[in-house]
């Protein structure tokens, strides 16, 4: 059921990056997870990994200090190593031309943060099944 | 035959017809006979006839000549009415107006001046009126030389006409401003000998005209001014405006945020404890959740609301029945709990922002469901009629520019006093506690409308139920 073997999650929210971690293990424990604060993390995170260490899948938060969801979503599609990466935008962000612009930019999807457990469960298992 | 018979004598005078001669005859009677004596006097007879005419003749000529006379005199005296009425015409002309006449008469170079002269520049000194030099003397020291070469230099180059501007001294050291015009006459040989002139006083226009330059020159600094403030207060409005937008926008994403979690770590607490909860916990946290439903609406609202200024959309032409259609299936589970019937009368096609009418129709239909009364299912009506100005009372006309919308209900109404209030940002009738909602549906609604440069009003009576009516233009 599971096709990642290791998940970056890039958000500046711990609440929501322990909710996410927790969350995740209880789906599956053996799926690694990754944590940057910002984009700027997320850069020196994915450089300093080597190549069959990549994340299979990038959740970036979109507000974020330093290096928004959408500035590390144009880096990554602009770096041949990073852009075959599938990268999902999540966001207390709901705006139509906000989402219109992720999807451009070449966001996988563009979700907003759930606000039960249940919901957060829900989009954490759309996020490993279907993508 | 007198004289034979009577024995008188005869003395006559006979004019022979054929030779036109006259004779003197004198018959006395004699003895037995007369003697008659025949004496030309043709001469005498002519030098009298002549002396009768020729006194004929004087005496008619001098019938002529009193003749002639009287009339001579008649003649004068109309003239000299004639001169004294323009003599006093033009007197009544000098005084009456602001000019200054002069007469300068050059073979005695001696100026005469008319009353205003020495009324508005100098006092008249008896005998001694001032002459060329006089006047000069009395010209602005700056103006003096350019107005005595002018003056000379048209009087010798053969000009007829002179002017010229300069301040001249008034009795009490002030200097008026005159513009001075003169004819120049010529003998028939061509030589100048007579100037005639009137000096203006233009001090009045001048000052005048100076008032009005700086009026006009303060004027437009003011206005300067005033367009500078007003660019300044647009700008500093500009951009208020725009940091109240982004203030909007994030302080609501912010705000969110905590919110967020609040209502989720609640929910999960109560998820996972539910069974163990007492009853007085359990409603507290029900009360949380709430309030975070509520601050999360709110938030939103507030959100979409300061979007609405800055979101750019386009007009469509749009099937306003497939609009109504939506709207009322969004409510379907409403409905059908209220038992509530809505309906529609013909809806035109128009050109709007789809996204936000539909916002519109969201409200109103939101608001008439909400506002039901208890136990009376809601009966709700939307209709549409084609008008010709924008103008609540204007009268129906197929072929208007604009559409008069009407959305009915049989709610519980409220005081038409509150008509105005329900319009406005937070402004609520209800306690929240019985109607849920923001109070910004209705200010959305009426921003919306004005972008489509339409304009809504509502009516209500209370227990009876409300009216909205709107209007908006046919084409964009």
């Amino acid at each position: 059921m599971l096709k990642y073997k290791k998940i970056l999650l890039v958000d500046d929210d711990s609440d929501d990056r322990q909710i996410f971690e927790e969350l995740l293990h209880e789906l599956d424990p053996d799926t690694v997870i990754d944590n940057a604060e910002n984009g700027l993390e997320m850069v020196a995170i994915l450089n300093n990994a080597a190549d069959d260490d990549l994340p299979g899948l990038i959740i970036l938060d979109q507000n974020m200090p330093r290096m928004t969801g959408k500035e590390s979503l144009v880096f990554l599609k602009a770096q041949p190593r990073y852009k075959n990466i599938p990268t999902i935008v999540y966001s207390t962000y709901q705006v139509r031309d906000f989402y219109l612009e992720c999807l451009e930019l070449g966001a996988q999807d563009v979700v907003a943060k759930p606000d039960t457990m249940q919901a957060y469960r829900e989009m954490i298992e759309q996020f490993l099944v279907t993508h | 035959m007198e004289v034979v018979d009577g024995g008188r004598n005869f003395h006559g005078f006979i004019r022979i017809t054929e030779d036109d001669k006259w004779y003197e005859v004198t018959i006395v009677k004699m003895m037995d006979g007369f003697v008659a004596t025949f004496t030309n006097i043709t001469e005498r007879k002519q030098a009298e006839e002549k002396l009768r005419s020729n006194y004929m003749e004087l005496v008619s000529a001098r019938e002529t000549l009193r003749r002639l006379n009287a009339e001579l005199e008649d003649k004068v005296a109309e003239r000299t009415r004639a001169l004294a009425v323009s003599e006093e015409r033009f007197r009544l002309v000098s005084r009456v107006t602001n000019d200054a006449l002069w007469d300068w008469d050059f073979v005695n170079n001696i100026v005469w001046w008319s009353d205003t002269f020495f009324h508005r520049f100098c006092h008249e000194i008896p005998g001694k009126p001032p002459d060329r030099k006089g006047w000069l003397l009395r010209i602005h020291p700056d103006d003096r030389a350019a107005t005595e070469d002018s003056i000379y230099a048209a009087i010798n180059s053969h000009q007829t006409q002179w002017s010229r501007e300069y301040r001249f001294r008034r009795e009490d050291g002030s200097y008026a401003s005159i513009l001075d015009r003169a004819y120049i006459l010529h003998d028939p040989n061509g030589t100048p000998y007579r100037m005639l002139g009137s000096m203006l006083d233009i001090s009045d226009l001048k000052k005048a005209t100076e008032e009005l330059a700086r009026a006009k020159q303060v004027l437009e600094e003011k206005v300067a001014e005033r367009t500078a403030q007003l660019q300044q207060l647009n700008e500093a409005l500009e951009t208020s405006n725009h940091e109240l937008q982004q203030f909007a926008s994030i302080a609501s994403h912010d705000l969110q945020e905590p919110l967020r979690k609040i209502h989720m770590f609640a929910n999960a607490i109560r998820e996972r404890y539910d069974g163990q909860m007492p009853d007085d916990v359990r409603t507290h946290f029900n009360k949380i959740v709430r309030s975070t439903d509520r601050m999360r609406a709110l938030i939103i609202d507030i959100l979409n609301f300061s979007r609405l200024s800055a979101e750019v959309s386009f007009f469509k032409k749009t099937d306003l029945k497939v609009v109504f259609a939506e709207v009322v299936d969004d409510f379907e589970l409403n409905i059908r709990e209220k038992k509530a019937e809505l309906t529609a009368g013909d809806l035109p096609e128009i050109d709007i922002l789809p996204g936000q009418f539909r916002q519109v129709l969201h409200n109103l239909i939101s608001n008439a469901l909400k506002f039901s009364k208890p136990g009376v299912p809601p009966i709700i009506r939307l209709d549409a009629q084609c008008i010709r100005d924008k103008d609540f009372n204007s009268p129906a006309d197929p072929y208007g520019d604009y559409y008069r919308f009407s959305l009915t209900d049989n709610g519980i109404g409220f005081e038409e006093k509150f008509a105005d209030d329900v319009f406005k940002l937070f402004q609520r009738l209800h306690s929240k506690d019985r109607f849920e909602g923001t109070g910004i549906g209705l200010a959305i609604t009426k921003k919306i409308i004005e972008r489509h440069n339409g304009a809504i009003a509502v009516h209500s009576k209370e227990g009876k139920g409300t009216i909205f009516e709107w209007i908006l233009p046919k084409k964009h």
